[in-house]
């Protein structure tokens, strides 16, 4: 029911984004401090590389681009369905506390709970979650009421004081931890893409494999709620359960990406809206365009971040608050 | 009766809107609602088709109690145009119309062949399939109107509620929907509930109206039987003549004034004012 012509622009747009992600990891591994000349990618990527070609770009590079590229991939989702939960271009997990929650649930886990280092990495999306999951639940309670049911605005609100009051809460951890941790707390509060070898992609990637198909399986479930709550329970949905369930999936997903790269915002924010203005407001249609722009947006602020900002670098949740911030007010005004 | 509740109670937290409501509704036939504003007539609408919640009494829809039928269940029983609809922006009326067969899908939702040609009758009945790929935002209020109701058709329900379906639409347009809505009782044998405001559509269109008052039936019955004087005077405190639509034969109301008892207190206020000015 769709006009042929939109879904032929949808697939073009798409193209085009994988085109600009493979161009984008190419620059991602050229430009570096190592220098690599543009000639020799080629062949070591098809194993013709020195030992030491290989280590910088088998081991180093390549998982960074991977976990950078999964991590913007699930915020875009988790923020196209607080966008469509709260029917407000200003929700991203960011924004409203879940990735403050996750941060909180991290600090704590690496602080006072000892595991083995080797499962370390594994376990840390879990406690994201949870710290994520129980913000949501205590920022959805709270916009819930008897007589109205649930409010977006509400949810909003609370949650930009949810995320305020656990960021202190995090400073009061960090003051009481002793120094060397601070500076791996301090690190994942900046975004600093932290775990960039190969088991943080396994960590990752299994939450990536189901939750993203099961976002876009939902497509339907969001082009719905977004016709009201009076069509949607018209239609036969029940609605109470299927915004518990997006919003779990929401959380899953953003707390799994920041568990990994720490603490980034408005990547939730900016993809889902530039795919909208792209393609339109369909789910089925612009979802797979902001997961992508989402996935291509963080891996260029860590390319521009690390690499042109070498030796030291900039976190790439820096950068992306230094593009996103000014996108954000811009998108206030607007509304 | 496709459709009873008895002894219905809702309330909007403390405050009873409707108390004790004893309704049925008539299989294939069109029943309209009338009744002032705030009597409880589009809450009782809702609270049928399980948008609002009730506190107690029973709503019986084909023998059983709706409180026992599973949401996407209903769904396929029951469709609920509400009176005012989100802008749904960015969607082709296709698409919209289209959604009238969530109940239907598994969540994949993936349109069956079925589905299909539900979705193009809904289009064709009413007339919207010339526009099936434009944008709903680029269609005037009458054809939009039209496309909500072709959604409420996909959905293959025996009843369809309506929520002020005439609502900001200008005479003709109003006309051209409730037309529609006729035809669909008459041809397709579905049952129509519908709340409106313009007794004389009501009487023209009805046949059944219920008249309601503070959250309570007042009369319900044929047009003849409810369009009268005292039934008027009852619910919206007017004086109404009633005549005869020569177009129709239905019972009519020529013209009306606020009731004597209203302008009485407006009197008395009065003249408590001038004997008050007279005596100082």
């Amino acid at each position: 029911m769709i006009d042929p012509a939109i879904i032929k622009k949808q697939r073009l747009i798409i193209l085009t984004l994988f085109l600009t992600i493979l161009i984008t990891s190419l620059l991602n591994l050229i430009i570096a401090n190592s220098t690599l000349s543009i000639k020799r990618i080629i062949p070591i990527l098809f194993g013709q590389g020195t030992f030491k070609e290989n280590f910088v770009i088998f081991s180093i590079r390549l998982p960074r681009i991977i976990i950078t590229l999964l991590a913007g991939m699930a915020l875009a989702a988790a923020g196209s369905i607080l966008q469509s939960l709260t029917r407000n271009d200003l929700a991203d997990p960011g924004i409203i506390g879940i990735n403050s929650g996750a941060g909180f649930a991290v600090a704590l886990f690496f602080l006072y709970f000892p595991v083995q280092a080797g499962k370390f990495i594994y376990f840390l999306p879990l406690a994201a979650f949870t710290g994520a999951l129980v913000t949501a639940i205590l920022i959805y309670l709270f916009s819930y009421n008897k007589n109205n049911g649930f409010q977006a605005i509400k949810l909003i609100l609370i949650g930009v004081g949810f995320s305020t009051a656990l960021s202190g809460a995090m400073i009061v951890l960090i003051s009481s931890a002793d120094k060397t941790k601070v500076e791996f707390i301090s690190r994942w509060l900046a975004g600093d893409i932290w775990g960039t070898d190969w088991s943080f992609v396994l960590a990752i990637l299994p939450w990536i494999l189901v939750l993203l198909p099961l976002v876009l399986y939902k497509s339907n479930s969001l082009n719905i709620l977004a016709l009201g709550n009076e069509v949607a329970v018209g239609l036969g949905m029940n609605i109470k359960k299927e915004q518990i369930n997006l919003l779990i999936i929401a959380v899953a997903l953003a707390a799994s990406a920041v568990s990994i790269t720490g603490g980034i915002a408005f990547i939730g924010l900016m993809a889902p809206h530039i795919a909208k203005s792209l393609i339109g407001k369909r789910n089925q249609l612009y979802l797979p365009v902001a997961i992508l722009t989402g996935g291509w947006l963080l891996l260029l602020a860590d390319t521009i971040g690390k690499n042109i900002f070498a030796p030291q670098g900039i976190a790439a949740g820096i950068m992306v608050a230094i593009i996103g911030a000014p996108y954000f007010i811009y998108l206030i005004t607007v509304n | 009766m496709i459709l009873t509740t008895k002894d219905l109670n809702i309330a909007y937290g403390d405050n009873l809107v409707v108390k004790d409501l004893n309704i049925d509704i008539p299989e294939h036939k069109t029943t309209i609602i009338i009744g002032a504003n705030g009597s409880g007539k589009s809450t009782m609408l809702k609270t049928i088709s399980r948008i609002i919640p009730y506190q107690s009494g029973k709503i019986i829809l084909n023998g059983n109690d709706i409180s026992n039928f599973d949401t996407k269940e209903l769904a396929k029983k029951l469709s609920i145009l509400p009176q005012s609809q989100e802008i749904a922006d960015g969607l082709t009326v296709g698409e919209l119309v289209s959604y009238g067969r969530f109940p239907y899908q598994s969540s994949l939702g993936r349109l069956s062949e079925h589905d299909y040609q539900v979705i193009n009758w809904a289009l064709k009945v009413t007339g919207t399939d010339v526009f099936k790929y434009r944008l709903i935002d680029s269609l005037s209020g009458g054809q939009r109107q039209r496309v909500w109701i072709a959604m409420a058709l996909a959905q293959e329900t025996e009843t369809i509620f309506l929520d002020e379906p005439t609502t900001y639409l200008d005479l003709a347009h109003q006309l051209e929907v409730l037309k529609l809505l006729d035809n669909l009782n008459k041809k397709q044998a579905r049952t129509i509930v519908m709340v409106l405001h313009d007794l004389n559509q009501a009487a023209r269109f009805a046949d059944y109206i219920i008249a309601m008052k503070s959250g309570k039936v007042i009369k319900a019955g044929k047009p003849e039987a409810v369009i009268s004087a005292e039934v008027l005077k009852e619910i919206f405190n007017i004086e109404a003549i009633i005549g005869q639509d020569p177009l129709t034969g239905k019972p009519m109301c020529i013209s009306y004034n606020i009731a004597e008892g209203a302008d009485k207190n407006e009197k008395e206020k009065y003249s408590d004012y001038t004997n008050a000015v007279s005596n100082f």
